[in-house]
């Protein structure tokens, strides 16, 4: 076996610990043995039990799988777009996402989980065939300044619907990006979801390769690359609007994370997509447990705060051999 | 075997003709070269085969089918290239790039077999890649990076190569290795060969057929000996070449050459 996966149960390991970790700290500390008893031995007469099992622990694994999907998006954008500064909130699909929620709560004005998923879907799709036609054109920094731009723009709108029509509360949720608030039974929508849609990407991870590799490989080795490009970023588009509509606009994340993954294991998505997803669940639940711990602070600074000096110190040991 | 012709092909870029009007067909089993000035379409040509570029007018056929009419899997079973800027942009393992090989023979969502192994692993023997199999891209030197590519264009089991300029940037041991490699491949596989070479005296060793081009037309073809030409030489290199015969192997050499004294001025030329 490859030893890029000797590595895996480390990490599997750690989703576990940062899941108790982030389950034990937060504005109430609970003992390890608290949390524990409620995964074994659940009692919802008990006070404790009562509030880790329906408010701690929806968040808590909200934003695992969060982490886990806003990752996994920012991997597939990089490679889809050949751009290392790619990731949902950076091309404008979270902006696109956002807006369409607005839009639709405002139509609808008690608007159910799915059809925020829904509307932020449409939302961050239409961004995304913007994207795709901007890839076509040859400078990377086309797609960066588009997606700022586009970014902007959209989040002046909804800026403008929001305070016409005296949403802000609604939306501060979205802009500032947090995982409370969460139901199991959101949960019960997303994982399997996100699941099917992970175990899409990973069955296309070859077709991804190819597509990273350029497109003269690409044709030389026979693949239809519209057809993947479009699938691969459908893919992407969906991961980051289900995480919108659950976390709001996580900045960073998607973009760190996968930088960290591919400096470790290499560029073959194979791995990179499963250790993107793991690392991103644990930084994401380790940067809300933080944000809980503080006051609830905005989850994006918590996760600025942690990653960029990582991240900055990653870059300068590996810079030589990296971008 | 795979027949491979083009026909009436056009290639325009930015609205510039490359290419006017090429009919060739490619001599099935045999090292053809094309040689010709900067510029005259001689990797357009290459890129217009493997439809990285795609022609305005005229098709290029393999066994009489129009390679945009075949699904692009088959094409690449059929015909396979090194480019010839392969600067990755990201870097990777070398046995995972040569097992992007195995790509156009994989059905959609399957993973490399047993015999796409073997197959991968001989490549490498092939070329020698398989010593530094472990290493990254970035950590070789030009002359193993171009034997990985050339391990993936033996993997990718095409019966037409296309080389285009598999020499640049190497040193004139690990030309001629490169060179070697493709003659052997040749001689015990009989793959069709197609390069593009800067270097006439290569070009008359390895080839069995000589394809000069210039300003996008073929100005003429055939074995070397018949080809090469002072005349030529003159006509499409600007260059005063002489070309004699090598006592040992018979063939023709490019004995001596230098710029026509009026190329540039108040510089006095010519031996």
């Amino acid at each position: 076996m490859d030893r890029r996966w000797y590595t895996l149960p480390i990490i599997v390991m750690g989703v576990l610990i940062s899941f108790i970790l982030a389950m034990m700290f937060g504005a109430n500390h609970y003992a390890p043995g608290e949390v524990w008893s409620v995964i074994t031995r659940l009692d919802m007469t008990d006070k404790t039990h009562q509030i880790l099992y329906e408010i701690r622990m929806p968040r808590v694994l909200a934003a695992l799988v969060s982490g886990f999907m806003i990752s996994i998006a920012g991997l597939v954008l990089q490679s889809v777009t050949h751009n290392d500064l790619s990731e949902p909130s950076i091309l404008g699909i979270n902006a696109g996402a956002n807006l369409a929620i607005i839009l639709a709560a405002l139509l609808v004005p008690a608007l159910s989980f799915v059809a925020i998923m829904v509307s932020g879907f449409v939302g961050g799709m239409l961004v995304g065939l913007v994207i795709l036609s901007v890839t076509r054109s040859r400078s990377p920094l086309h797609l960066i300044l588009a997606g700022a731009g586009i970014s902007l723009f959209l989040y002046a709108i909804t800026d403008f619907l929001v305070i016409t029509n005296d949403l802000g509360q609604y939306m501060t949720f979205f802009t500032a990006g947090g995982a409370s608030g969460q139901s199991i039974g959101n949960l019960v929508i997303v994982v399997p979801l996100a699941a099917v849609l992970v175990i899409a990407l990973y069955m296309m991870a070859k077709e991804l390769d190819v597509l990273l590799f350029g497109d003269e490989m690409a044709v030389s080795l026979g693949q239809n690359r519209g057809l993947y490009k479009w699938l691969t970023l459908v893919i992407a588009v969906m991961l980051s609007s289900i995480a919108v509509a659950m976390v709001g606009n996580v900045v960073f994340l998607g973009l760190l994370v996968p930088h960290i993954v591919k400096m470790i294991y290499g560029n073959m998505h194979k791995y990179t997509i499963i250790y993107t997803g793991l690392f991103g669940a644990i930084i994401f639940a380790l940067s809300d447990m933080f944000a809980r711990v503080f006051n609830e602070a905005p989850v994006n600074a918590v996760i600025a705060m942690i990653g960029l000096p990582f991240f900055i110190y990653i870059i300068k040991k590996r810079g030589g051999q990296y971008a | 075997m795979t027949s491979v012709a083009l026909k009436d092909i056009k290639v325009e870029l930015n609205d510039r003709a490359i290419l006017h009007n090429i009919n060739m067909e490619l001599m099935e089993g045999r090292v053809t070269t094309i040689i010709g000035p900067n510029g005259c379409g001689k990797s357009t040509m290459l890129k217009t085969i493997s439809r990285i570029i795609s022609a305005k007018e005229g098709g290029v056929y393999i066994n009489d089918i129009n390679i945009r009419q075949m699904k692009s899997k088959e094409v690449a079973k059929k015909i396979s290239i090194l480019s010839q800027r392969n600067k990755l942009q990201y870097d990777v393992k070398v046995e995972d790039l040569v097992s992007f090989s195995r790509y156009p023979h994989l059905k959609r969502f399957q993973s490399l077999k047993e015999h796409d192994i073997e197959i991968i692993n001989w490549a490498m023997r092939e070329t020698g890649a398989d010593e530094f199999r472990k290493r990254m891209m970035s950590e070789l030197s030009g002359g193993q990076a171009q034997r990985v590519w050339i391990s993936l264009l033996l993997a990718q089991e095409a019966d037409v190569l296309l080389l285009d300029e598999p020499t640049t940037y190497l040193d004139i041991h690990h030309q001629l290795e490169t060179l070697n490699i493709v003659k052997e491949l040749n001689e015990q596989s009989h793959q069709t060969v197609v390069m593009v070479l800067h270097d006439i005296n290569h070009a008359i060793k390895y080839s069995d057929n000589l394809v000069v081009m210039k300003d996008g037309d073929i100005i003429t073809s055939g074995h070397p000996t018949e080809v090469l030409t002072n005349e030529i030489l003159n006509d499409v290199f600007n260059i005063n070449g002489k070309i004699s015969i090598d006592p040992i192997t018979k063939k023709p050499i490019l004995a001596d050459y230098d710029l026509f004294c009026e190329t540039v001025k108040g510089v006095k030329y010519g031996s």
